[in-house]
């Protein structure tokens, strides 16, 4: 269920300076998502052992985590589905790409449109709420005990969303060339 | 068209849309959007739908350890522990015939103690297992089926994502769930182990025919120094659980913190090597979340639709009786085992059963502990055995084929099968020890 990104992306693909900086990008949210990872795992071991043995919990912790744990997976999907790594099945996908392999490009460039489409509608609808958190300065935390501005969290979801739909519209191209271009397997 | 069409059209059209090859979490979306749009007629409130799961979705605490079991899961796999494992138990099972097969599943077993998911524990014994036992004359076929049906025990020895994600969809304790699967885990890996030494007693065609182990024999010392880090991890991991000192959700975090230690002590930790890590996490948690809140956005369209209502009327016209229903239930989800992953059939299929059971008043960890172990079958069995596509992938041998591997694994899927019966029979397997 996880083919690995040579087989998926089309060689020759990321050329332009758009798609090298978009990449690099995915990459950057990637990282920010990896150490909100290590972030929660330092959070939740230090309220743990000053629970355990200080018995000074850290406050807010759940509140943190929960809210962190969305930003963290939105800075994590432009890398996972630009690697190919979305689930699905590929029994299908597997028989189509025998031959010249054109049938198989053409069904992941409809599938591939279809997620970038799925990802704009997100995107429009997600949009709109976000940037009111942002300007109603809302919190995160336990209100009188510890509160954070919740716009980091929501930023990275927004972030995240849009570089999703800009590396599913790039494989969308790139399959769609392979499909229809002349000789594009090479 | 009614609602009620509408929920059973989206259950049609998402398993097609699966079955050609899209996104799960995709296809997912696009359902739940256009469905809700026909059922509300406004575009509005599907977009409100969308936007409101993917945000709230996954705001929970429980959510937030996702990562954290993951992370643990693969750092265990890069520490070497699996190795360590797995030579030990070779050491101690090495009189028996069939016996390094036991020892695959006996070193599963406990790695399932320090990690939470069967895909984690299919691709670190892949690697260690499947050369040594070819090497040793068993069959390919057998040598790969055991990985294949050993790596279940991963999900239902605790800690175990699966159980995270039925708990959460249900609303049921996960430290209960987590010590339900105890009992079934531990049975299910001593029936593993019985089958193993039947097989190579009475059918070494399947099995090969190994010769006496040829594995140096290894020192006291070296046994012990070799299992301490994971007998460490899991006191730490399973002490903590149980003797209350964080909550089963905490132990990803926990867990993950020792992991990275003793690989910071072990020395496996490289530049590379961390980056590797990093990303394969990343790819991992987005890839799972994404489809749970795509999941989400579906729950919310079948609610709405009404389809759940319905169903229960029907099932409750038929009379079929708890037992009927559960007889039915876990066969809809080995059918769609063979089609979907474990976690994306809890997803869809949890929002419509749960409404239908709840009349009967079932003790929803027990209910669990089989749905879990149903769900597992699926993993074996083709066409989309997941377990066995990781083995597929992990495996540098082009001779054993996809085939080979489900061929393997069907003994101990069928076993599976018995274990389910075994539970329903006597539930006190599951909840005896609650």
């Amino acid at each position: 269920m996880s083919e690995s990104v040579d087989i998926q992306v089309p060689p020759g693909q990321p050329g332009g300076p758009v798609a090298l900086w978009l990449n690099r990008l995915t990459l950057a949210l990637a990282v920010i998502g990896g150490l909100g990872t290590l972030g929660i795992m330092a959070i939740i071991n230090a309220d743990v052992v000053g629970r355990g043995v200080f018995g000074t919990p850290v406050p807010a912790t759940a509140e943190i985590v929960s809210a962190a744990i969305v930003a963290i997976v939105f800075l994590q999907l432009p890398q996972a589905t630009a690697a190919g790594r979305n689930v699905r099945s590929d029994m299908l996908l597997t028989r189509l790409s025998r031959g010249d392999g054109r049938a198989g490009h053409l069904m992941n460039t409809l599938h591939h449109a279809a997620g970038t489409l799925m990802l704009g509608i997100l995107l429009y609808y997600i949009a709109p709420g976000i940037l009111d958190s942002i300007e109603g300065n809302e919190t995160v935390g336990l209100y009188g005990i510890f509160t954070m501005p919740r716009w980091p969290f929501v930023v990275c979801v927004l972030a995240g969303c849009a570089l999703t739909l800009a590396q599913y519209a790039m494989l969308t191209i790139g399959f769609a060339m392979q499909t229809f271009g002349r000789r594009a397997d090479a | 068209m009614t609602g009620v069409e509408i929920g059973i059209y989206s259950i049609i059209a998402i398993l097609v849309l699966i079955q050609l090859g899209m996104h799960v979490a995709i296809a997912l979306m696009a359902v739940s959007f256009f469905g809700v749009y026909l059922v509300k007629g406004k575009m509005v409130v599907a977009g409100a739908l969308l936007s409101q799961a993917a945000l709230d979705g996954v705001e929970r605490y429980s959510f937030g350890v996702i990562p954290l079991f993951v992370l643990m899961g693969v750092l265990v796999g890069a520490c070497g522990l699996g190795r360590d494992v797995f030579d030990v138990a070779g050491q101690l099972f090495r009189r028996f015939r069939g016996g390094l097969g036991i020892a695959t599943v006996f070193a599963n077993a406990v790695f399932a103690a320090v990690n939470g998911t069967s895909i984690a524990s299919a691709s670190v014994f892949t690697k260690v297992a499947v050369p040594e036992l070819v090497r040793q004359g068993y069959t390919p076929r057998f040598s790969v089926g055991v990985v294949a049906g050993s790596s279940v025990l991963g999900m239902l020895i605790p800690p175990s994502l699966l159980l995270i994600l039925f708990g959460i969809i249900a609303e049921v304790s996960i430290g209960d769930l987590f010590t339900a699967g105890i009992v079934p885990g531990l049975l299910l890996a001593l029936m593993f182990c019985v089958a193993i030494l039947l097989l190579a007693r009475y059918f070494p065609r399947f099995t090969g025919n190994p010769g006496a182990s040829d594995l140096p024999e290894m020192s006291r010392v070296t046994m012990v120094l070799k299992s301490a880090p994971i007998i460490l991890l899991m006191v730490l991991v399973l002490g903590g659980i149980y003797g209350g000192f964080f909550t089963p959700t905490e132990a990803g975090g926990v867990g993950a913190l020792g992991a990275l230690i003793i690989a910071m002590i072990k020395g496996r930790l490289t530049g590379r090597e961390i980056w590797r890590i990093m990303l394969e996490v990343g790819q991992v948690t987005a890839s799972i979340t994404f489809l749970i809140i795509a999941a989400h956005m579906y729950s919310r369209l079948l609610a709405l639709t009404g389809l759940p209502n319905a169903m229960t009327g029907l099932l409750a016209r038929w009379e079929l009786g708890l037992y009927g229903i559960l007889v039915l239930y876990l066969i809809a989800i080995v059918l769609l085992g063979t089609i979907l992953d474990s976690s994306s059939i809890l997803l869809i299929l949890l929002p419509l059963i749960l409404p239908v059971i709840q009349p009967f008043g079932v003790d929803l960890v027990w209910f669990g502990i089989l749905t879990i172990i149903a769900v597992e079958v699926g993993l074996l069995t083709p066409p989309l055995g997941v377990a066995c596509f990781v083995i597929k992938a992990n495996l540098d041998d082009d001779r054993i084929s996809l085939n080979d591997i489900f061929a393997g694994a069907a003994p101990f899927a069928l076993i599976m099968v018995v274990l389910v019966a075994l539970v329903i029979l006597m539930p006190w397997l599951a909840v005896g020890l609650l």
